[in-house]
């Protein structure tokens, strides 16, 4: 076992670092002698650091140029005349630079110093700034994050020119030793949420972080929780909208995306647009969501429970079409509804895996193969083919991919309900789920604000959206309760 | 913890409501028309309306009919000859027949009273002769009779300024509130299908008379709110005269002078002119149409006058649901004398006539 120090032997430090990167195939050792015969390594991860760079940076100047003075501090000298890289830092740290050589720099030791000097010549071989696929804008800007986290951060200065826009990494993940950084607009940002978000980040220990969605989970202690606490997104137009308002974001190294903290309950049915159009516009398709929401969690749990509990309820001219279109139907109302949900969540789920022309393909003409085939085989009726599938097309209106899922999987415990209970069943289900979106609480923000607790002064942001001036200051919801269950 | 309590006890309570008593919709037959007749003098009978449902898209509508002494003995054999279960919510129509009327329909109220489960948005109209014969007529507009009559009585509102709604909640208030009589549309067969002919008056749950047809306007404006019809001045013969389309509103104050009742019926008539072969408009001024207005207001209230004088004096019936007013003002323990004194009480008329449009055509 080695200590974590360097001392002023190369050799030592150089069988110690080797020894951590043993079996790394990419791991190179570069050995060259500076001004008189004095050894030095360069030692770097093929592939994440930038050879090239490494030529025209540090070997060019290095192997090129005479040291004048002996007595001189060796690494404070090569740092300040020899050295081209712009950021450049000295260590005596083996972990340091272990983690740093990972992280794509470039470490120099030179025999008799016990410090190392660590360059970063990270390779830029990044895919480019494209726009987003998930998340197309009409409107605003067509830039999307991508997998390079200095990238991601230079996007969101890029919008946001303000000195009080502050970015803080952090590593986790204790195999992968992943880059994360917070940014925060200092002063808009209430302290005690920035905290709790801090607290929570430091506390995560897995061994590995892959994407915004690992990160989201470890936040939420509640495993149970179905509703997503924070929001993902590809853009750095959302983000900057989103600090401005009082959040902060969360990027990952090597995820294009961002996770914005905290999340409210309402706020996932808002999309970015939102707020380029008209009041009047924006307010409509706000609306339209709504409705689409009520669509998707109520439709077909109310339709099983006016066909076995009500049926009186139906206006006299629709209870004739539904009794003739469930004549010789031999499946239970129940039990068709799962039936044609289920073949559509496979048809989505089929459509998501394969490529978007086929998979679009397989979703529009599968469906109107299975749902033709069914109804003229007489498995399912046309009323039950026309509720599930007005409730998947409502569920493309909500913006927010987390909350579709979520929205989706509500309405199957409140079918259950209604077939047990009927109405009452349908209305325990919704006071239930409202409870849970009421108690909840995300790093000190309620979820279910500004309805719950009421805060009138940011209602104008909800169901409705109401003229810029008044929606785009930060809202009061978001300075974090005394409350501190998550 | 408490959060697990609060689930045990809402499941407790969802399994205490008897929910689960259920009638899929397939097995049941939707319920369009109830009549009820009387048979001999003492068995009821019922005749029951309902859709049948045969193949995909083909609806037909089928009728039973069953006797008894209590309406619930003829529900119980109505039951043995249903084989799906009648679903008393989607009732759309109550047919009554005048000899079951006259008896009372108490009973009939009671039922719709009690039971949850019935349609309040029911249409009741009396008709003559038999009920049951009506519902088994073959609807020509329609799928089943009960449709076509509950069709009937909605849109009738738009003539004769008869009232808007008659079902089963204004059925109730007519019954049980101080001071109302039960009035109700009045049908009868015509030809294949059926008509509006008059409007039924109880005394009580009973039926006594029907109204005339050619009283009926007149007793409808004055007993109706914000009805609408058309009004006729004929100065005799063919191609001689003036037809007004118009919406009435009607106001009425009471007061008390000694012992004497004292209703005042304010008339407010908007009319358009639709029709004049009279030529009162030869001369289109101001002038002219006020004399028309004056002379139009004069010569319906002096009609209603005599409607009044018919029914107070002849009938003692208040058919212009006017006493509640009384009772409003004297309070609800008066209703025994403010009843007594209907045909002693002095009823005013108040008849104003404005024609807003004399329409495109000017002369």
């Amino acid at each position: 076992m080695y200590s974590d120090e360097l001392n002023s032997s190369l050799n030592f430090n150089s069988t110690a670092i080797s020894s951590i990167f043993k079996h790394n195939e990419n791991f190179v050792k570069r050995d060259i002698f500076i001004s008189e015969n004095i050894p030095c390594q360069i030692i770097y991860i093929s592939g994440i650091a930038d050879k090239k760079e490494i030529q025209e940076i540090i070997l060019k100047p290095l192997l090129n140029l005479p040291i004048p003075n002996k007595d001189i501090d060796l690494i404070d000298e090569v740092c300040k005349r020899y050295i081209y890289a712009s950021d450049i830092t000295t260590t005596n740290s083996i972990k340091t630079i272990c983690s740093e050589v990972l992280n794509g720099k470039c470490a120099i030791l030179i025999d008799g110093s016990d410090k190392a000097i660590l360059c970063d010549v990270k390779s830029s071989n990044y895919r480019a700034i494209q726009e987003s696929t998930t998340e197309k804008s009409i409107l605003g800007s067509k830039e999307a994050f991508v997998e390079n986290i200095e990238i991601n951060i230079t996007m969101i200065q890029r919008k946001i020119k303000n000195p009080n826009l502050k970015t803080e990494n952090f590593i986790i993940g204790t195999e992968t030793n992943t880059q994360i950084a917070i940014t925060y607009i200092d002063g808009i940002i209430d302290p005690k949420v920035l905290d709790k978000i801090k607290t929570k980040l430091l506390n995560i220990s897995v061994p590995i972080i892959n994407s915004s969605g690992f990160i989201e989970q470890l936040l939420d202690t509640r495993w149970y929780n179905i509703f997503p606490i924070a929001k993902t997104t590809e853009k750095p137009d959302k983000v900057a909208l989103d600090l401005v308002k009082g959040k902060a974001a969360i990027l990952i190294a090597e995820y294009p995306g961002a996770l914005v903290v905290p999340g409210t309950f309402l706020e996932f049915f808002q999309g970015a647009e939102d707020y380029s159009d008209k009041v009047v516009i924006a307010s409509f398709s706000r609306l339209l969501r709504l409705i689409a929401i009520i669509t998707i969690i109520i439709l077909e749990p109310i339709y099983l429970a006016l066909l076995y509990y009500n049926p009186e309820l139906f206006p006299y001219e629709l209870i004739s079409i539904i009794i003739s279109s469930r004549q010789n139907i031999p499946l239970p109302p129940l039990l068709e509804i799962f039936a044609m949900d289920l073949a559509v969540e496979i048809l989505r789920e089929g459509g998501i895996r394969l490529p978007t022309p086929i998979g679009t393909t397989l979703a529009i003409v599968g469906g109107i193969v299975i749902g033709e085939s069914a109804t003229k085989a007489g498995l399912v009726s046309n009323i039950t083919l026309f509720i599930v599938a007005m409730t998947v097309i409502s569920t493309f209106l909500i913006p927010n991919y987390q909350m579709t899922l979520s929205i989706r999987f509500i309405r199957f415990p409140l079918l259950l309900l209604a077939q047990l209970f009927g109405f009452l069943g349908i209305l325990s289900g919704l006071y239930f789920f409202i409870l849970i979106l009421t108690k909840m609480d995300n790093f000190g923000v309620e979820y279910f604000s500004p309805f719950m607790p009421m805060r009138l002064s940011d209602i104008y942001d909800t169901i409705i959206r109401g003229p810029l001036n008044k929606v785009l200051k930060p809202p009061k919801s978001l300075q974090g309760s005394n409350r501190t269950k998550n | 913890m408490r959060f697990l309590k609060l689930i045990i006890i809402i499941i407790l309570v969802s399994f205490q409501t008897g929910c689960y008593n259920k009638t899929p919709i397939e097995r049941t037959s939707v319920l369009s028309g109830v009549g009820h007749d009387i048979v001999g003098e003492k068995k009821l009978s019922t005749t029951y309306e309902y859709l049948v449902f045969s193949n995909q898209n083909k609806i037909t509508k089928a009728v039973i009919t069953t006797t008894g002494e209590t309406m619930f003995d003829v529900f119980n054999d109505s039951l043995l000859e249903t084989k799906k279960t009648l679903l008393p919510g989607t009732l759309r129509l109550l047919i009554i027949s005048e000899d079951r009327a006259k008896i009372g329909i108490q009973d009939i109220i009671d039922v719709f009273l009690r039971d949850q489960n019935n349609n309040l948005n029911t249409t009741v109209v009396i008709c003559k002769g038999k009920a049951e014969e009506i519902l088994k007529l073959q609807s020509v507009e329609s799928t089943t009779m009960a449709k076509e009559i509950e069709d009937l009585i909605k849109s009738s509102y738009e003539s004769n300024f008869t009232q808007r709604d008659t079902d089963i909640k204004d059925l109730f208030n007519m019954r049980y509130q101080a001071g109302r009589t039960i009035m109700l549309p009045y049908v009868e067969k015509y030809k294949d299908t059926v008509r509006l002919c008059s409007i039924a008056v109880f005394k009580e749950d009973k039926m006594i008379f029907k109204i005339p047809r050619e009283d009926l306007k007149f007793v409808n404006m004055l007993r109706n709110n914000n009805s609408s019809g058309y009004l006729t001045f004929n100065s005799g013969g063919l191609l001689n005269s003036l037809s007004l389309s118009c919406v009435s509103k009607r106001k009425v104050t009471f007061e008390m002078q000694g012992d004497k009742l004292i209703y005042n019926i304010k008339l407010n008539l908007k009319t358009l002119v639709k029709e004049d072969t009279l030529k009162n408009f030869q001369k289109l001024d101001r002038n002219n149409i006020e004399n028309l207005r004056k002379t139009v207001s004069s010569e319906e209230k002096t009609k209603l006058e005599e409607i009044i004088a018919k029914y107070q004096n002849n009938l003692d019936v208040d058919v212009f649901d006017i006493q509640k007013y009384a009772l409003a003002k004297l309070g609800k323990d008066k209703e025994e004398f403010v009843k007594e004194n209907f045909r002693n009480s002095k009823i005013n008329i108040d008849v104003d006539i404005k024609i807003d449009s004399t329409g495109r055509l000017y002369k």
